[in-house]
């Protein structure tokens, strides 16, 4: 064969397509194709996650209140995952996002392992590694040298909450050493203590028996939002879904479409602020229709005369909708005040009528005039301590028996916290930390030392310009945190905290659970890093100091002062790690219920700003998928978050369509969010979820500290508003603040 | 290759398992526990920004549905999206994802009904990613990263992807393998309860029920089969599927009882419904 082009096209095609077809027969191709696919994912940085014998242990999530039962799997020592506990008396197998990620507090990148001291300026990030030994002698000379030069009173601590025996021991420090200000942040749930305290004159926490009751009236908690022991709520939820015999309802007053509103049968949209002249209004409509329960009015409670009249003349649900229903259209007005009137009375004539409070997840007080107003519409159904699907006190538990405190001389004179309380609350001035930053950047010299032990004001307080002031004013700030959270950026010295599962742990009676159970947590693996409980922390630091703080504290460790504390319970919590009074019967005897005249709509928090100046309201947006508190989201959590809340680095705000219309904005548009205390860039998501005239502003985001996944992400909520105080108690009650965007 | 070996059997499943799941939509509050119970269970990373939601990898992932109607007659619903495990055309295995593999990195078990993902057999084409109709699957962009000492925690049952690969929800593949182990070891048969996926045991609102559709003990059988009784669950509403029309016979059954849901889950009713406004418009 000549070899022309023609031919050796021919060829050279032939042996092109020959060879193409053969390879379809031979292995060598597909093996090759195979092969390469393998080698080219054989990367050396890819993890081969390590085999092993696989266990479960149990212990109790101590991540929030919660109380839940959960047991790590692990693969040898090594703890791979989180999973609920079958019967677990608060969450019976169901597991919340976060304590599913616990794993991700223990060996992210925003732990910190070591104790740590600052080494550069404050806020500059620089730390030096310290010993153990090096960080109990700095802190406890330090205190030392504070209280030799009569400056006791000038330490302050921080602790998260009151409750349980981490919180006792700073309580128990503070009391040896001599100094008042031991302060936490109120809570939705401090608001009920007080309102206990003043309505039924008992020392206790409120609970409710929502698995039990059968019609439930909303103000504003987020039931499914976080509120209470979230897994608890998810359950209870899905009871009244099941429940054949008799349907549950629930009915949610909220500004907004939440989670809880988008689950309950009915949704009653009002303008924030508004609960409790709303929960007037209904109970108006109770006693005007005569629905109330005589027996109970009559002998359970006093005061009802007045309130009688007051709500008669002034809470009429006509006048009420006027301030508290949200599109002032003459026939959607007609339309949501009967809807009210019908919800009343269907809540009057229900079985097991129950009325709560809470402010989305619960961690924002109340203020004690809107809880008077609910707990009065309680009180007219006969909710309070009733047998079944009721209100209960879960009284105070008895002090822990240990030894008393020693007092020197110095630590038995008496020295004026520095925040001071207008009136009587139950705990004095401590739990008033929003007040604060306030009374420290208005003294001189306020406070010299801080100790922050589970607490992060930086990121939880409202105002956090005042509050970043306030810290900046502190010579010597001791964090003993766990995660490199805001607080930790001004700190001074940092002796980190154990995970929950490496520690032992006490978790008291969950918020809003109706009978008390005690969990505890008991360490399931080993410490990872060189981290302390904060409790032995404490202990060694008194006991460097000597004298009587050392003798304040005769422990050898945490682990006894644990024991101690939880006495007859212990044995019962050691074994099975939870403790359960299934006898439990609320207090009835003698027991009456004082209603306040004076409730609702006269006494409504008023916010910050003009409303020429700022046109809009901003309104919290509360989810379980963003951790509020002093704990973070975490990585996992973090991915969760819709990109209608957080879009990049930028905070997303709700604006309801037709207000972003009026002021320009499209769909993704970039505003300046400003109020009267702060300026951010937002972005704007349009949204029917919301009345015209809010913004909703998601709660959880923007932290300053932790790592790039948790970080720098969005803007704190809590850099945007103010604290108003609650003239009843104190407390920080701003359920928003006045707002404008350009 | 025992599990394809029914591969010529175009009737679909004969005696084997056919796992599925049944999502009860009036109990999911969207709290997102399933989600992050799954990236544990499974090995998913996490990277720093994942606030883009096209690349961001969620096996099982929570969409949020509206009504569509203005404030204040607006409502959502929550839906749970893991991979539906498509049947295919009269369940005979034929999946949208599993026909356009040519890699054979994705397979249709005849034994339990559960599409598989072989990642190493996968060279990251993606057809398969085009052809699912749920954009249930996620591709590896960049190669995962656990800083610090995350990787710590990873679970040796299931192994960890790399970049230009695809992944997605395998119900737990490796769970049933586990229970499997068990039940062989022990010689029994296996117990409803015992294989379980890891989203279904994290729900804390109980919203999700996962079992063998062919097993008329489970269920998920009770559920999905009028004539069982299912109506403890069921309660008057009846379970339906993602684009049913598509006859992708998907293996997750969704329960609402609000029809917008129902409507918005399921486009051929959509449609109709659709049809049916825009003749009246026209009169």
């Amino acid at each position: 064969m000549k070899l022309n082009r023609r031919n050796f096209l021919l060829v050279s095609t032939a042996g092109a397509a020959g060879g193409a077809v053969g390879s379809m027969f031979s292995p060598l191709s597909w093996k090759l194709m195979d092969d390469s696919s393998v080698w080219s994912q054989n990367w050396p940085w890819t993890p081969v996650p390590l085999d092993g014998e696989v266990s479960f242990e149990e212990t109790t999530c101590a991540l929030c209140p919660g109380g839940c039962r959960v047991k790590v799997r692990k693969v040898d020592s090594r703890p791979v995952k989180l999973e609920g506990v079958d019967g677990g008396p608060v969450n019976d197998g169901g597991i919340c996002i976060l304590g599913l990620t616990a794993l991700q507090l223990v060996y992210g990148p925003a732990r910190v392992r070591t104790p740590l001291k600052r080494a550069g300026k404050r806020g500059e990030g620089k730390w030096v590694e310290i010993t153990w030994d090096e960080a109990i002698s700095d802190v406890s000379e330090k205190l030392a040298e504070l209280k030799g030069a009569g400056q006791s009173k000038a330490v302050g601590c921080i602790t998260n909450g009151a409750k349980g025996v981490t919180s006792a021991l700073f309580a128990r420090f503070m009391e040896a050493y001599g100094s008042p200000n031991h302060y936490w942040q109120a809570t939705a749930w401090d608001s009920y203590e007080e309102n206990i305290q003043r309505t039924l004159g008992l020392n206790g926490s409120a609970g409710f028996d929502l698995e039990k009751a059968d019609y439930i009236l909303s103000f504003g908690a987020g039931l499914l939002d976080g509120w209470g022991s979230p897994v608890r709520m998810f359950q209870a939820h899905s009871k009244w879904r099941e429940n054949h015999d008799a349907h549950v309802t629930l009915v949610q007053i909220d500004a907004q479409l939440s989670n809880t509103a988008a689950k309950a049968d009915k949704w009653l949209p009002i303008n924030p602020g508004t609960e409790g002249a709303v929960a007037m209004a209904m109970a108006h409509v109770i006693i005007s229709k005569n629905l109330y329960d005589r027996g109970y009015v009559n002998w359970s409670t006093t005061g009802f005369r007045d309130f009688f009249r007051t709500v008669q003349t002034e809470y009429a649900p006509e006048k009420v909708a006027k301030i508290a229903c949200p599109v002032q259209k003459p026939e959607y007005v007609k339309k949501w005040t009967e809807e009210l009137e019908s919800r009343a009375i269907a809540f009057a004539k229900a079985e097991k009528p129950l009325a709560l409070a809470g402010k989305g997840n619960g961690d924002r007080p109340v203020s004690q005039a809107e809880l008077n107003a609910i707990q009065s519409l309680n009180a007219l159904v006969g909710s309070i301590n009733r047998e079944e699907g009721g209100m209960v006190v879960i009284p105070d538990a008895d002090k822990y028996p240990w030894p008393p405190v020693v007092l020197d001389a110095d630590a038995k004179g008496y020295k004026p916290a520095l925040v001071t309380t207008k009136g009587r609350t139950k705990y004095g001035a401590s739990n008033l930390l929003s007040n604060l930053p306030k009374a420290i950047n208005a003294q001189h010299g306020g406070l010299k030392a801080l100790l922050v032990a589970g607490a992060n004001p930086l990121y939880t307080l409202a105002d956090t310009e005042e509050t970043a002031a306030a810290l900046q004013k502190i010579e010597y700030i001791v964090s003993f945190a766990s995660q490199m959270d805001d607080t930790f950026t001004y700190a001074d010295i940092i002796l980190p905290d154990h995970i929950y599962l490496e520690s032992t742990v006490d978790v008291p009676t969950p918020p809003g659970f109706a009978k008390p159970v005690y969990g505890l947590a008991k360490p399931v693996i080993d410490p990872v890093y060189k981290t302390k409980a904060m409790g032995d922390s404490i202990i060694e630091i008194a006991k460097a100091m000597g004298g009587t703080i050392a003798e304040s504290f005769p422990w050898g460790g945490f682990g006894d002062a644990m024991e101690q504390a939880m006495n007859e319970k212990w044995n019962a919590l050691d074994s099975d790690g939870v403790y359960v009074n299934e006898d439990f019967q609320p207090e009835k005897e003698g027991i009456r219920f004082r209603f306040f005249a004076r409730a609702g709509m006269e006494d409504r928090i008023s916010l910050q700003g003009s409303v020429e100046k700022y046109p809009l309201v901003i309104t919290p947006c509360d989810t379980i998928r963003l951790s509020t508190g002093a704990l973070a989201d975490t990585p996992f959590m973090v991915k969760t978050v819709s990109d209608t809340k957080l879009k990049k680095r930028e905070l997303v705000v709700q604006v309801n369509t037709m207000t972003a219309q009026q002021y320009g904005f499209k769909e993704g548009s970039q505003a300046i969010l400003e109020t009267p205390v702060a300026k951010a860039t937002v972005l704007v998501h349009c949204s029917e979820e919301i009345a015209p005239g809010l913004v909703g502003v998601p709660r959880g985001l923007g932290h300053i500290a932790y790592d790039e996944f948790v970080g720098g992400k969005g803007t704190n909520y809590n850099t945007l508003i103010s604290p108003v105080q609650d003239p009843a108690t104190g407390f920080d009650v701003a359920w928003g603040i006045r707002a404008k965007l350009t | 290759m025992t599990e394809t070996q029914g591969h010529g059997n175009q009737e679909g499943h004969a005696p084997g398992s056919k796992f599925g799941m049944v999502i009860d939509l009036d109990k999911c509050t969207g709290c997102g526990a399933c989600m992050v119970a799954c990236m544990a269970e499974n090995n998913v990373p996490t990277k720093p920004d994942e606030t883009n939601k096209l690349d961001t990898i969620t096996w099982m992932r929570v969409f949020k549905l509206s009504n569509g109607k203005a404030f204040p007659d607006a409502e959502t619903c929550y839906l749970p999206r893991p991979c539906m495990h498509c049947g295919g055309k009269h369940d005979a295995g034929h999946s949208p994802c599993v026909s356009v593999c040519p890699a054979t990195a994705t397979d249709y078990s005849y034994k339990t009904g559960i599409v598989s993902q072989i990642y190493t057999r996968c060279f990251g084409c993606r057809y398969c990613m085009g052809a699912c109709p749920y954009h249930a699957r996620y591709f590896n962009w960049w190669d995962p990263k656990w800083p610090a000492d995350m990787k710590n925690y990873l679970s040796p049952d299931v192994s960890v992807r790399m970049r230009g690969v695809v992944e997605k929800c395998s119900f737990c593949f490796h769970r049933y393998q586990r229970a499997m182990d068990l039940a062989y070891y022990e010689e029994r048969e296996l117990e409803e309860n015992e294989y379980q996926t890891a989203c279904t045991q994290a729900c804390p609102a109980g919203a999700i029920t996962f079992g063998d559709l062919n097993n008329e003990d489970h269920m998920v059988y009770k559920v999905t089969h009028e004539e069982s009784e299912g109506d403890e669950i069921l309660r008057g509403r009846t379970p339906f599927r993602l684009l049913e029309e598509l006859e992708t016979n998907p293996k997750v059954y969704y329960l609402s009882g609000r029809d917008w849901v129902v409507k918005a889950g399921n486009a051929s009713v959509r449609e109709e419904a659709k049809a049916v406004k825009d003749t009246g418009g026209h009169h």
